[in-house]
């Protein structure tokens, strides 16, 4: 039994609600821990990219992954541990700067976000980092009265230099016949 | 020049195109284009059920027996939400059903209108895919991707929902117009390397105590003879799971029987010895492998599957090989030497235990269900429901003809048999079809009677009548303290709802009853009904109990409680 741990699934989606429903739909069933889910875009034109952070063991993680490839309109999926992909989530985060200005935005630029608007008693910030610095940051802004946040849900790519170039692109049979020819050794005891 | 076609009439064209000449289906509202359109092609054959959930069952039989796609038809709302049963048993079985529904007009969906619901929404996570047509110039290539998602790779069922007004559009429609389908990949072959297959072969060369354990795949497949060459090649006994009966002839010296919860002793005992299982087809269901910790604990595991997200889902496997099962097992079978399991099989013999059944009454399930082999020949085909019954019927009929027991595996439908055998018989009209039920699955679909009478489908129906839910009363008794909760279950008088119904009835309520009543419901040119009053509080034997191993079975009777 491997234990939990952060895993990024990387999901191409043709664009299509009903495939982002489906996908959903199978993460869903399988109750594990969702951290984060986004969607946007990717590179293919036409192809949307998922993010999904999930704690859970490999096996299971793994499961999802192959459950995911077998939907209707999902072009790709892949896991990759969490250290080996960078990370990133943007947040918006309105707060109250009423006689505190300096000490607002100080705290912000500690966490080098910008003051994209402001008004007389208000600042809206704008802050772009992996997931706990973006949550910290707005620990941080509570005392002085935090109005509003949007986060944006953790992206994903695979760090340079390491060999997985996002979701697997190539056909499932490809994928799985290379995947068992190395289960072979698995357990060769 | 093209013509002018509605929705409805191309998507009769389409069903044509597709090779349908037959469906199951319920008129309604939000369909009525389609059924307006329908009498302009004879050739489609629509057989009025009396319930949606009767209509997909149907299907799903007609699909099994066939082979080919089947296809149910339901109205908006109600209709729709009835496949649903009937779309499920199809989606855990793999069975290429594909259901039409109606919608209400584009204009209405999102305001709870009459007869709306979001059936896309709803079976999503019962079908391989579902699909809505939002405009009619969608219908023919998302119909064509339809069929083909249900056929290929893995069969499954699709819905495609069509709301009325796209039925009604009009659309210039020229024939031969149709673009290749494309799936993206997802079901192209699966080219498994021959190393792969190298190492299988050596495992099963080294192996003192393999198993071949063979499921619906091999049915699916169509893998019976690449599965027999193997067998025979490398004299390795076969297992045949619940929905792998009957793709192994079970005369043959190297059948075993059925594993799991109801297995015989000794299948389950020589899952338990064997050194390497050589799985083709299944998914090791639970119901197959009871608690997976101690599930064949000294075997390897060589999987031989379709759906490359079933290997290592419920068993660790050693060697997975993903394709399809006909093509991988005769490649395999090329491979491997010839060789001999003398020593083994002489221990597998040593498992064996005399078949312990509860059975009080002179009327045993055996004896009914070898009357109406003995009767029905070779070539019947027995479609049966989900309960004890089941259980007898997989274990107790002798199976040589391929693919000739059909039953709800995954999913265990009560009322799947009756609409299930409705379908069965289309597929083949003529052949002898038995509908085996108990009292409980027979009433929720009995309605189907009718169904068979307006359109004259001579299915034999056979009700196994305790006079309880037998399965659920089984398990009370055993693991419930005999607390009989909502299970005693009354019946109607059958021979005279066969009355009713204008069709043949008999009652059996003797072993001496059985031949004469199944021979004469056998000759009788339309349906015919007979009842089997069985001893009531019968056991399935031997029984694995939930969460147990397959080293743990009880074998007979629990001693009786203690009275207070």
């Amino acid at each position: 039994m491997t234990s939990s741990a952060a895993y990024s699934i990387c999901v191409g989606l043709e664009d299509e609600f009903l495939a982002f429903n489906r996908l959903v739909g199978v993460v869903r069933r399988r109750n594990l821990a969702i951290e984060s889910l986004s969607i946007g875009s990717g590179q293919e034109a036409g192809v949307a990219r998922v993010t999904i952070v999930v704690r859970a063991d490999e096996g299971a993680v793994d499961r999802l992954v192959r459950q995911l490839r077998k939907v209707i309109g999902v072009r790709g999926a892949a896991a990759e541990p969490e250290a080996s992909v960078a990370c990133r989530e943007l947040a918006l985060i309105r707060v109250r700067t009423t006689g505190r200005y300096a000490e607002v935005l100080d705290t912000a630029g500690r966490f080098g976000a910008t003051v994209l608007e402001e008004s007389r008693d208000e600042a809206l910030l704008e802050v772009t980092g992996p997931g706990p610095m973006v949550l910290s940051l707005i620990r941080a802004l509570e005392p002085f009265g935090v109005i509003d946040v949007a986060r944006s849900g953790i992206v994903a790519v695979s760090r340079p230099g390491t060999t997985s170039a996002g979701f697997e692109t190539r056909s499932i049979s490809d994928v799985e016949s290379e995947r068992y020819q190395s289960v072979l050794t698995l357990r060769d005891d | 020049m093209p013509e002018s076609l509605t929705g409805a009439q191309l998507l009769c064209r389409l069903l044509r195109e597709q090779g349908v000449d037959l469906m199951f289906g319920y008129p309604g509202g939000a369909i009525m284009p389609f059924y307006h359109a329908l009498p302009e092609f004879p050739e489609l054959r629509h057989v009025l059920m009396r319930h949606e959930q009767a209509a997909a069952h149907a299907a799903d039989g007609y699909a099994r027996a066939s082979g080919r796609p089947g296809v149910c038809v339901a109205t908006s709302g109600p209709g729709a939400t009835n496949l649903v049963t009937g779309l499920a048993t199809a989606q855990m079985d793999s069975s290429p059903v594909v259901a039409i529904t109606g919608q209400v007009p584009r204009a209405m969906i999102g305001r709870d209108a009459f007869q709306e619901t979001d059936i896309i929404g709803i079976t999503l996570p019962i079908t391989k895919h579902s699909v809505a047509i939002n405009d009619v110039t969608e219908l023919a290539p998302k119909l064509r991707d339809a069929f083909a998602i249900a056929t290929t790779g893995r069969p499954g069922p699709v819905l495609i929902d069509i709301p009325k007004d796209v039925q009604n559009q009009k659309i210039d429609w020229s024939e031969g117009a149709s673009p290749a389908v494309s799936l993206n990949g997802k079901h192209g072959p699966t080219p498994t390397g021959v190393a792969a297959l190298q190492e299988a072969a050596r495992l099963i060369a080294e192996a003192e105590r393999p198993l071949l354990m063979v499921g619906h795949g091999v049915i699916l497949a169509r893998a019976y003879d690449a599965v027999l060459a193997l067998a025979e090649k490398t004299d390795i006994p076969v297992i045949t799971t619940l929905l792998g009966i009957s793709a192994f002839p079970e005369s043959h010296r190297l059948h075993l029987g059925m594993p799991g919860m109801h297995g015989e002793v000794h299948v389950n005992r020589a899952i338990q010895h064997a050194d390497l299982i050589i799985g083709i087809g299944l998914r090791f269901d639970d119901r197959v492998t009871g608690n997976t910790a101690g599930f064949a604990p000294r075997a390897r595991i060589i999987h031989i599957e379709l759906d490359p997200s079933e290997i290592g889902k419920n068993v660790p496997v050693a060697l997975g090989l993903v394709g399809d099962a006909r093509d991988l097992t005769s490649r395999l079978s090329a491979l491997v030497a010839s060789r001999r399991c003398d020593a083994w099989h002489q221990e597998i013999l040593g498992f064996t235990r005399a078949r312990s059944e509860s059975y009080r009454g002179e009327l045993s399930p055996e004896g009914i269900l070898s009357g109406i082999r003995d009767v029905s020949g070779p070539d019947c085909t027995v479609v049966s429901d989900v309960g004890q019954h089941q259980m007898w019927v997989a274990k107790l009929y002798p199976y040589n003809t391929r693919n000739s027991h059909i039953t709800s595996g995954g999913l265990g439908t009560m009322g799947f048999a009756v609409p299930a055998a409705i379908g069965v018989h289309f597929a083949r009209p003529d052949r002898p079809v038995w509908a085996i039920s108990g009292d409980g699955g027979f009433q929720m679909n009995m309605q189907e009677i009718a169904t068979m009478v307006q359109e004259k489908i001579p299915v034999k129906m056979a009700i196994f009548n305790n006079g309880y839910l037998g399965m659920v009363r089984q398990w009370q008794q055993f693991f419930h303290g005999r607390r009989y909760s909502a299970t005693p279950i009354w019946s109607p008088d059958y021979v005279r709802l066969a009355e009713a119904y204008g069709i043949a009835g008999y009652r059996v309520e003797h072993a001496r009853q059985i031949e004469e009543a199944v021979a004469r419901a056998l000759r009788d040119p339309g349906p015919a009904l007979v009842e089997f009053v069985i001893e009531q509080e019968a056991n399935v034997f031997p029984m694995i109990p939930p969460g147990a191993t397959l080293s743990d079975p009880i074998e007979s009777e629990p001693a009786p409680l203690a009275s207070p």
